[in-house]
């Protein structure tokens, strides 16, 4: 083993939405840990340039400017890629990749990772989600149940801090909630027919992870109520809602047993072939390009679903000739994501003598109700959707209009218009073999690491659910008395949905799985990965909730086995 | 002859060759794009279009104010792709050209009527797949932009709020919400 200086008692690779959870624990269990970061520093606050900045101090109203957009036409497809949030994501250009098959690979490498600008929505999985791959025959079975992930869910919830209403649904378990927002009159009024229509289908508040109220824990974080600026994605000045940055990372750092890395790209994990254990882990400075060596007898991959996968890849041995913990030979393989294309928008005319007040950093949802208790579609599974209305407001009149006539036009601003609804499906994808990352076989980055090759697609499954969606939502909406419906196919790629799964899947047969029930490799116990890579199948609920509370319950299990002398 | 070649004229008369480069000067831009090609009167002309989109007074600043100008150089500068930023650029030398065709004089020589005029025809113009529709649209859109996204227009007009507070309410009747 190394010098006393790189030795540390855990190391985490990635500090993102679970890699500063997998810290938070290790930390206030008293472990010496080490948590690497391939990006720069961004301290909660001290490093959210624009998060005071009126819209009218941005110099582009928001937008991006052309060279920046033509050289990263990927990057660019993200909704949240915009003047005020650009800071926070990857340039296509600053981490190539390929491409066998189009796919958006939507990252932020830098302190907290995406876990700055996710879309905070928080839904637990149940067991028809858990159940699914063993009752559909697909993947492998889930080697753990909701029972299991349950306690792990509500502890992430209480620290975390998430808003929600209990709703009593076997579909989607209830949890730890801070109150709820309201749900919009018409939001109410869907609702409403909804359950009037269909005994399955249910229309509720869409949990997430505001601090609506806080409870002397998010206090003591330094965290505040949310207040509602629906500006997240620069970083919050109040803590208003959960990233890495404002609660687990300075949360781990009070212990005073965190030491933080930053610019560190993980090349590889070091396995030892005597004690046939990982030792520790191999980095290069991004900048220097210099190679460093860290030693620890637990090593946390929470580098994002992606680039764990390309860590464990190109983490070669005499063991282990093709990756780390690959005797299965499936690593990178059964890569799976959601399928976010279709969109249904609608208008109402009623309830015109109602508006809203304020404003509301979430929406309603409806867990999925295809394929729960059997099967009775002509394609595998179901999709989650989120439901919104809202009224518009109403843009003056400009067509034709020059001179006084146009600028007494744009004074004369109409509140209220219609309503607008909409609703996006969020479709489970199916993993298969012939979905995967792979090492590209001749092209390095410039910190000589093999580029990740993305060959992800779209089913006919998919192609199914998408029409199901359009035709269900269709009749809903119909019946809501909604009008000027139209559905659309954003026919955007994989990726774009940054729900990105697998190719480290969980299962119980080591013949068929790289993880354990505690995300350990079963091949090699001191290594785990509780990122988005260890997902087995994908549901359909936004994923980083069941993350964290797979990251907190590895990590626990982690040092129980330590304890023990069992690493 | 302008009022502005006139004078250069009788600059260049009295003093000679010396000072052409400083009167060369007088055509350049005073604001300061990267790629788009402008000269000083058609910078004068842009300004000017823009007064006339959206002009003072009316108990609300007009594009003079606001700069409105600068905003449009801005967002074709940074924003638009190089054959948008050409098409721009032509449609500006094409707008001059066919004021002055249309009236006998440059725009910026044109009466208040001449110019209000003008842009009704241009109003009916705008579908026009050509130079002067895109950059008449271009400009008259980033004119709009930069009143509707002003500090002034957003917190008194639009109401805006950074910081609207935690509470939200979905449903209130239309007229009570604060």
């Amino acid at each position: 083993m190394g010098d006393t200086k790189n030795s540390f008692e855990a190391i985490v690779i990635g500090s993102g939405m679970s890699g500063g959870w997998a810290a938070k624990e290790f930390c206030e269990k008293g472990l010496k840990t080490l948590l690497l970061e391939r990006g720069r520093q961004v301290e909660h606050l001290k490093d959210y340039p624009t998060t005071n900045m009126q819209p009218w101090e941005f110099k582009h109203r928001g937008q991006v400017p052309y060279t920046i957009s033509k050289d990263n036409p990927v990057i660019s497809r993200c909704y949240a890629y915009k003047e005020d949030a650009m800071h926070f994501f990857t340039k296509d250009t600053e981490h190539p990749y390929e491409q066998e098959k189009p796919f958006d690979w939507i990252r932020g490498y830098q302190v907290g990772g995406k876990s700055i600008m996710w879309a905070r929505q928080t839904q637990r999985w149940s067991d028809f989600d858990f159940e699914g791959p063993a009752r559909d025959g697909f993947a492998v079975d889930w080697p753990i149940r909701y029972k299991d992930l349950a306690p792990w869910y509500s502890y992430v919830e209480k620290f975390a801090g998430i808003s929600g209403n209990k709703d009593g649904l076997d579909t989607l378990p209830d949890g730890e909630f801070l109150p709820a927002w309201e749900l919009t009159c018409v939001e109410n009024h869907f609702k409403d027919i909804v359950s009037k229509n269909y005994a399955d289908r249910h229309v509720i508040y869409a949990r997430c992870a505001h601090v609506t109220s806080p409870e002397p824990i998010h206090i003591e974080q330094g965290r505040g109520q949310c207040q509602t600026r629906n500006l997240c994605q620069r970083g919050c000045p109040f803590g208003g809602y959960f990233n890495a940055n404002s609660t687990t990372i300075p949360w781990a750092q009070k212990t005073g047993n965190l030491t933080l890395r930053t610019d560190a790209v993980v090349h590889s994990i070091i396995f030892d072939d005597t004690t046939q254990k990982a030792t520790g882990v191999r980095i290069i400075d991004a900048h220097t390009k210099q190679t460093t060596e860290y030693f620890a007898p637990v090593i946390f991959v929470n580098a994002g679903a992606i680039n764990t996968n390309l860590i464990l890849l190109n983490s070669v041995s005499k063991r282990f000739p093709n990756g780390l913990g690959n005797d299965a030979g499936i690593l990178g393989k059964y890569f799976a994501f959601h399928n976010y294309r279709a969109r249904i928008t609608a208008e109402y005319d009623g309830m015109l003598e109602s508006t809203t007040e304020g404003g509301r950093p979430t929406g309603a949802y409806m867990p999925r109700f295809r394929n729960v208790h059997k099967q009775e579609t002509d394609f595998l599974r179901g999709y989650a959707t989120t439901f919104s209305a809202g009224r518009q407001t109403i843009d003056p009149v400009i067509d034709g209009l020059a001179g006084e006539e146009l600028k007494r036009s744009l004074l004369n601003v109409q509140k209220t218009g219609r309503w607008s609804v909409g609703s996006q499906c969020m479709g489970e994808t199916i993993p298969k073999i012939t979905n995967y990352v792979s090492l590209s076989e001749s092209k390095k980055d410039e910190w000589g690491m093999p580029l990740i090759n993305f060959s992800v697609a779209y089913d006919d499954n998919d192609e199914k659910m998408i029409k199901d969606f359009f035709q269900q939502y269709t009749e809903m909406y119909t019946k809501a008395g909604f009008t000027n419906i139209k559905v659309s196919d954003s026919k955007q790629a994989p990726g774009l949905d940054i729900h990105e799964m697998g190719g480290v899947r969980m299962g119980k047969d080591p013949k068929t799985s790289l993880l354990n029930e505690w995300n350990q490799l079963h091949a090699c116990k001191n290594v785990f990965v509780t990122d988005g890579a260890c997902m087995t199948s994908t549901s359909t609920q936004n994923p980083s909730l069941t993350y964290m509370a797979l990251t907190a319950r590895a990590a626990n299990h982690a040092v129980e086995l330590l304890k023990k002398g069992e690493l | 002859m302008n009022r502005r070649s006139a004078i250069r004229n009788a600059v260049l008369f009295s003093a000679g060759i010396v000072l052409i480069p400083s009167c060369m000067e007088d055509n350049k831009a005073i604001f300061q794009t990267k790629n788009i090609k402008l000269t000083g009167s058609g910078e004068r002309t842009l300004q000017l279009l823009c007064d006339s989109i959206l002009p003072a007074g009316n108990s609300f600043p007009g594009a003079g104010e606001l700069k409105a100008h600068e905003f449009v150089l801005t967002m074709m500068d940074d924003c638009a792709s190089p054959e948008d930023q050409a098409k721009f650029s032509d449609g500006l030398a094409a707008f001059e050209t066919r004021s002055q065709t249309t009236t006998g004089q440059i725009f910026t020589k044109n009466s208040p009527e001449q110019r209000q005029n003008f842009l009704v025809t241009l109003e009916k113009n705008k579908a026009a797949n050509d130079n002067l529709a895109f950059f008449y649209n271009s400009t008259k859109h980033f004119t709009v932009q930069a009143m509707t996204s002003s500090k002034k227009y957003m917190t008194e007009i639009r109401k805006y709020k950074m910081v609207p507070g935690p509470h939200f309410k979905g449903c209130v009747p239309v007229g009570n919400q604060v």
